[in-house]
């Protein structure tokens, strides 16, 4: 008999993880984030399934970020020793000083190459603003945080199924997340067109339209409120 | 030749500060601040002042004006144009039909509750209406949720600050809930999160303004290292 595995689009596989999920929900053995939340639980157990993981050790190591799942690093490495991929497990390079102090993270694949990642370093933890955030783990832990970065960019190169496109924790928090002021004024147009009752209070926004959705938005508004006028 | 500067809208507050006695023109806020601006002008260094209050009343400016817009019923959009006359320079940041409106996004909703029309902003509406010839102007006080970075970086803050070693744990868990509870406001009513102050335009003032450049561009021509 073939065996049933955990899936988010089939009816056996969902029904599985589901089960799965609910009882690990319940425990309290699970990070806060899964603890009574199914739907996080069923998520990590999917991810658990990919990567032939243990889905308690997904849990614990799995955290959301800025509403992101990402990583923590340390199972980042684990997962990269433990993969099969590689002859040796993950090494560390580091040498230079003050800015110029770089980390490489290395290993040997089965065919004997050495793979390398890209040379972290302190100037670019500077450049990209990692290292003046408030509470910045850069400032207090650099080596640590050399060596964790230069990990999660080995990983994206040489096994990206690993990771399946998320990143560590700390990528995450290190990264400013702004948004996109055009967005705003989009939806501000949007909504305001929308809201309005009066042909006057439309005409306010006419010179502000920029794109074609406006436009066709503002367009049947217009002729929404004319027809309630009988114009 | 004498350089007759024009200043910022937003920096003239500190020209009309009076200074301590009636023998002094200009005070002592006037004056380092005249010094700074020479510097600047001449050696093209910067005495950077940035925080976070700053931070986020840049980052949420849409947002803010989004939320005038949605209280108000009326619609407004950043304007771009910077305005100049002979003595100041500016760049409000809503014009609409007749009025002005200068957008202040509260750090928190202590400082929005706490929030008056101070000097700074009641003389930059003055040089706004100036510049755009308009009888009327709003200082528009918003309330609205701080970026997530912010967020994120405050939490991280109080982390360090205590030690923290577990971040899953129950108790470090509430605190986080309680930091972002505390800098995002969705859940209280639109229209309790904008304050607006009046401000209309009276010639005696603008004089006041002309008089205190007058005085600052003598300084400013004066200046050495």
């Amino acid at each position: 008999m073939e065996e049933t595995r955990v899936s988010l689009i089939d009816k056996e596989g969902f029904e599985l993880a589901q089960r799965t999920a609910t009882v690990l929900s319940k425990s309290d053995l699970v990070p806060q984030q899964f603890k009574n939340n199914l739907p996080n639980c069923i998520i990590a157990i999917n991810m658990a399934s990919r990567i032939g993981a243990d889905p308690l050790m997904v849990m614990q190591n799995m955290y959301i970020v800025h509403g992101k799942p990402s990583w923590s690093s340390t199972f980042l490495i684990a997962a990269i020793n433990s993969c099969g991929k590689f002859k040796a497990p993950l090494r560390f390079e580091t040498n230079g000083e003050g800015d110029q102090k770089q980390c490489i993270a290395w290993t040997i694949d089965l065919t004997g190459e050495k793979l390398e990642s890209p040379a972290i370093t302190i100037q670019m933890a500077k450049e990209e603003g990692w290292l003046n955030k408030a509470g910045s783990k850069w400032k207090t832990m650099p080596e640590l945080m050399l060596r964790y970065r230069a990990a999660a960019f080995f990983s994206r190169l040489y096994c990206p199924e690993i990771t399946m496109g998320m990143h560590t924790v700390e990528e995450i928090q290190d990264a400013v997340i702004i948004k996109d002021p055009s967005e705003e004024e989009n939806n501000r147009i949007l909504n305001f067109i929308e809201k309005s009752t009066s042909i006057e209070q439309l005409k306010e926004v006419e010179p502000h339209l920029t794109n074609e959705t406006q436009k066709q938005k503002y367009d049947e508004k217009l002729n929404q409120i004319q027809g309630k006028l009988g114009l | 030749m004498k350089n007759l500067i024009k200043f910022r809208a937003s920096s003239v507050y500190k020209l009309m500060t009076e200074p301590r006695s009636k023998s002094e023109k200009l005070s002592q806020t006037a004056k380092t601040y005249i010094k700074e601006l020479w510097i600047e002008n001449n050696y093209n260094r910067k005495k950077e002042i940035t925080s976070k209050f700053m931070e986020k009343g840049n980052l949420v400016e849409e947002q803010s004006i989004t939320l005038l817009t949605n209280v108000t019923g009326s619609f407004f959009i950043k304007n771009k144009e910077n305005f100049q006359n002979e003595f100041v320079t500016g760049t409000p940041d809503l014009l609409y039909k007749d009025t002005i409106h200068d957008i202040k996004s509260s750090w928190d909703i202590w400082t929005f509750s706490d929030a008056e029309l101070t000097s700074a902003n009641y003389w930059q509406m003055v040089c706004y209406l100036w510049l755009t010839e308009k009888q009327k102007g709003f200082v528009d006080y918003c309330l609205v949720d701080t970026p997530e970075h912010l967020i994120i970086d405050a939490k991280r803050k109080w982390a360090w600050l205590n030690g923290v070693i577990d971040n899953d744990s129950e108790e470090v868990q509430k605190v986080y809930e309680e930091i972002e509870r505390n800098m995002t406001y969705s859940d209280i009513d639109e229209k309790e999160r904008v304050k607006q102050f009046e401000v209309n335009f009276l010639l005696s003032e603008v004089e006041r303004i002309a008089e205190k450049v007058d005085l600052a561009r003598e300084y400013y021509n004066n200046l050495s290292l």
